[in-house]
């Protein structure tokens, strides 16, 4: 049985800077569209602001162009006869107006002979303010799950936080770019105050990890030992407990791994069973 | 074997009947005689013999310190053990025989009790005078009416040493895993009755145990001491998939040892369903309620209000059942919808009391509502504008079968908790250079 395609949620400019895919074939032809950030996307959920409704149509065959926007760019995609269901739909939406639409991503050559990316839609419905922040935070969300299973840094800090299995993006730099690009102006347009402040922070703690990573450790150890104390119930402390906790003050996994392994070989940690820590 | 066993009172009350007090000379004679009549070793014909005097065979006596040291063939064995589990079976010739599992701290091992055998599993038992044959591959002590079975105090030796090592978790479990060792919370527990092939009842127990790590269905074949509410550390047992869904299988061998209840969080936090994707779930990798986050991409036709058969549940089309004709039928309402959480896509499905609470009023003014419009589709499109495209929180507990996932509902909330993914943004906020 084939498997019904699920609707991933993206930004618009995700889908503006995709590449068609004609590789994954498994379960039949299927055209696919490799996003920046990682996405192997077929049909998409997206949410933005109706900024376009013209009616291009004759009474006949009723014909509508519509254009999305969100933060990060714009898409058009028109509205006819093949969908009679959404036609209906299309009366009570306003201009400009907050809408989320699902549907599959297509391509088609244009009379200029520029290949355009569009949508074929299959639900189009009202939004509100919420539902169109909740929506970018889940697409920025599994962006950010996808670029880390790209750079293979290990399972990610939670089950459901698990996407499907990013492709790898076409374009080099540029494409790297435009993935932090999708991600920021995202976030900066959702919580300002809150992101820009936190995405300043990993600038300082990449920019310092470079230069004195000695340093860096050292002054990490004196926080473990304290972690693996304040965790300690009797028999030690639970690694996945550790790591846990960790992740939740924001500190690199990898960083701490090699801060325990230097206490383990100075004798200020011992591990009393496997998988527990003790300080000494 | 049986075979022997029911030629031995014959014999045996022949001769006791005769005259009681025979001299071991005699006996010996007697031995012999058997032997050569019968055409048996001498073994054998003592056996038979003494054993019709209610004597034990003195031959071979060995008493061995662990279950270990039991080999094939091996007869007059005395050993301490704990009984894990005890079945019963019905013998050809009729009449009951117990079989199970005997275990000390390290081994263990099949064994059939063809006599009187009433114990019951963590008892511990000295076994004297048993035997050793290979069954099915394996070893099993065989005990009859020559076996002595008692019961003893004394465990030293006996209680399975894992019990001091570090349990798992049940986020660790995964199908065709045995023997696990877990220290979890019952968060529900009902009593239950089965019915067992040969028509007696068989009490058992179902729940859920959890620990930090998640939640898994438990079905205990037996009565075991666990209540709802407490801490346990659970020793024994084993998980299997059941429409793609773990379940821990016990019984009463499993070893329960009660710990602090406040060794885990409160049974209202572990019963808070974990969050999760369909891809996680669709690979068999979460157990219990799950609670995701997604979309509804369509409502299938169907969802409403409808009528079924009075008899058998079904529904009726246009008052027919299928199997039972014409009826008048008992109004129901339910909603099967696809749901789609950007990992996958799964079939939801709710009841009557999803769709009130979707609708926001009882199933008696929906039902007039529909007979005054005329329109039975009016309720499955009013559930498709409230549902396609929101933003959704659903959970409930997930089924796998061949149609794929299908999650049954138990609750359905429209919006998500924004504050909460900002804080998941940041845990991989480190990937943005």
């Amino acid at each position: 049985m084939r498997r019904r395609e699920p609707a991933m949620p993206v930004m618009i400019k995700d889908i503006l800077f995709s590449v068609e895919d004609s590789t994954g074939e498994e379960d039949g032809p299927r055209s696919r569209h490799i996003t920046p950030t990682g996405a192997l996307i077929y049909r998409t959920v997206i949410c933005g602001v109706l900024m376009e409704k013209d009616d291009i149509g004759s009474e006949d065959s009723p014909l509508f162009r519509l254009r999305i926007a969100d933060p990060t760019g714009g898409l058009s995609f028109t509205v006819g006869r093949f969908n009679p269901g959404l036609i209906r739909s299309l009366e009570c939406l306003s201009v400009p107006s907050f809408v989320t639409v699902i549907g599959k991503v297509t391509r088609f050559v244009s009379k200029k002979g520029n290949s355009v990316v569009t949508l074929n839609p299959e639900v189009i419905i009202p939004a509100n303010k919420e539902e169109r922040d909740a929506w970018h935070l889940l697409a920025v969300r599994d962006a950010l799950a996808r670029i880390w299973k790209l750079e293979g840094r290990g399972p990610l800090p939670a089950k459901f936080f698990e996407v499907p299995d990013p492709g790898e993006p076409r374009g080099g730099e540029e494409t790297v770019e435009a993935a932090n690009g999708i991600i920021k102006d995202t976030l900066m347009a959702i919580d300002k105050a809150r992101f820009s402040k936190e995405l300043e922070q990993i600038k300082v703690t990449i920019g310092s990890s470079d230069e004195d990573t000695e340093d860096d450790l050292e002054q990490y150890e004196d926080l473990v030992v304290q972690l693996i104390m304040d965790l300690d119930s009797g028999d030690g402390a639970r690694w996945d407990d550790l790591v846990d906790t960790v992740e939740k003050k924001r500190l690199s996994r990898n960083i701490i791994e090699e801060v325990i392994s230097n206490l383990l070989d100075k004798g200020l940690l011992y591990e009393p069973v496997l998988g527990y820590l003790k300080a000494v | 074997m049986s075979e022997d066993r029911k030629n031995t009172p014959t014999i045996g009350t022949d001769r006791a009947s005769g005259d009681e007090k025979k001299s071991i000379e005699d006996m010996k004679e007697e031995v012999h005689r058997l032997s050569k009549e019968l055409g048996i070793s001498i073994e054998e014909a003592e056996r038979s013999l003494y054993g019709s005097y209610g004597m034990e065979v003195q031959t071979d006596q060995r008493t061995i310190s662990d279950l270990s040291e039991l080999e094939d063939g091996m007869r007059n064995v005395t050993f301490r053990a704990r009984l894990i589990t005890v079945h019963s079976g019905t013998r050809k010739g009729g009449g009951e025989y117990h079989y199970g599992l005997f275990g000390d701290s390290e081994n263990t091992v099949k064994y059939s009790a063809w006599s009187k055998f009433d114990y019951s599993p963590g008892d511990g038992l000295l076994v004297q005078n048993a035997s050793v044959r290979e069954f099915r591959g394996g070893l099993e002590v065989v005990m009859n009416d020559h076996t002595s079975v008692s019961s003893i105090d004394d465990m030293e030796g006996l209680i399975p040493i894992v019990e001091d090592g570090i349990p798992g978790t049940i986020g660790e479990l995964f199908p065709g895993i045995k023997r696990i060792y877990l220290e979890c919370r019952v968060i529900d527990l009902t009593l239950g009755e089965i019915n067992t092939k040969d028509g007696n009842s068989k009490e058992i127990m179902r729940g859920i145990i959890a620990d930090r790590s998640g939640k898994i269905d438990i079905t205990c074949w037996d009565r075991i001491p666990i209540e709802k509410g407490r801490c346990y550390r659970l020793i024994g047992g084993y998980v299997k998939e059941y429409r793609g869904i773990q379940k821990l299988n016990i019984d009463g061998g499993v070893i329960v040892k009660g710990v602090a209840d406040d060794r885990l969080p409160s049974a209202d936090i572990l019963k808070e369903p974990s969050d999760g994707r369909i891809k996680e779930i669709a690979n068999g990798r979460l157990s219990g309620e799950v609670r995701l986050r997604g979309t509804v991409v369509d409502v299938r036709s169907g969802s409403g209000i409808f009528k079924r058969c009075e008899e058998c549940g079904r529904k009726l089309m246009k008052s027919q059942c299928t199997v039972h004709g014409k009826m008048k039928g008992e109004e129901d309402m339910a909603i099967r919808a696809v749901f789609d959480d950007g990992s996958g896509t799964c079939m939801l499905k709710g009841d009557k009391m999803i769709v009130e609470s979707l609708l926001d009023r009882p199933m008696e003014v929906i039902s007039s509502e529909v007979r005054a419009s005329m329109d039975p589709d009016m309720i499955t499109e009013e559930l498709s504008l409230k549902l396609v495209g929101r933003s959704l929180t659903i959970s409930g507990d997930p089924i796998l079968d061949d149609y794929g996932l299908s999650i049954s509902l138990s609750n359905i909330d429209i919006g998500w908790d924004i504050e909460n993914m900002k804080d998941e943004i940041s845990l991989l906020l480190e990937v943005v250079q």
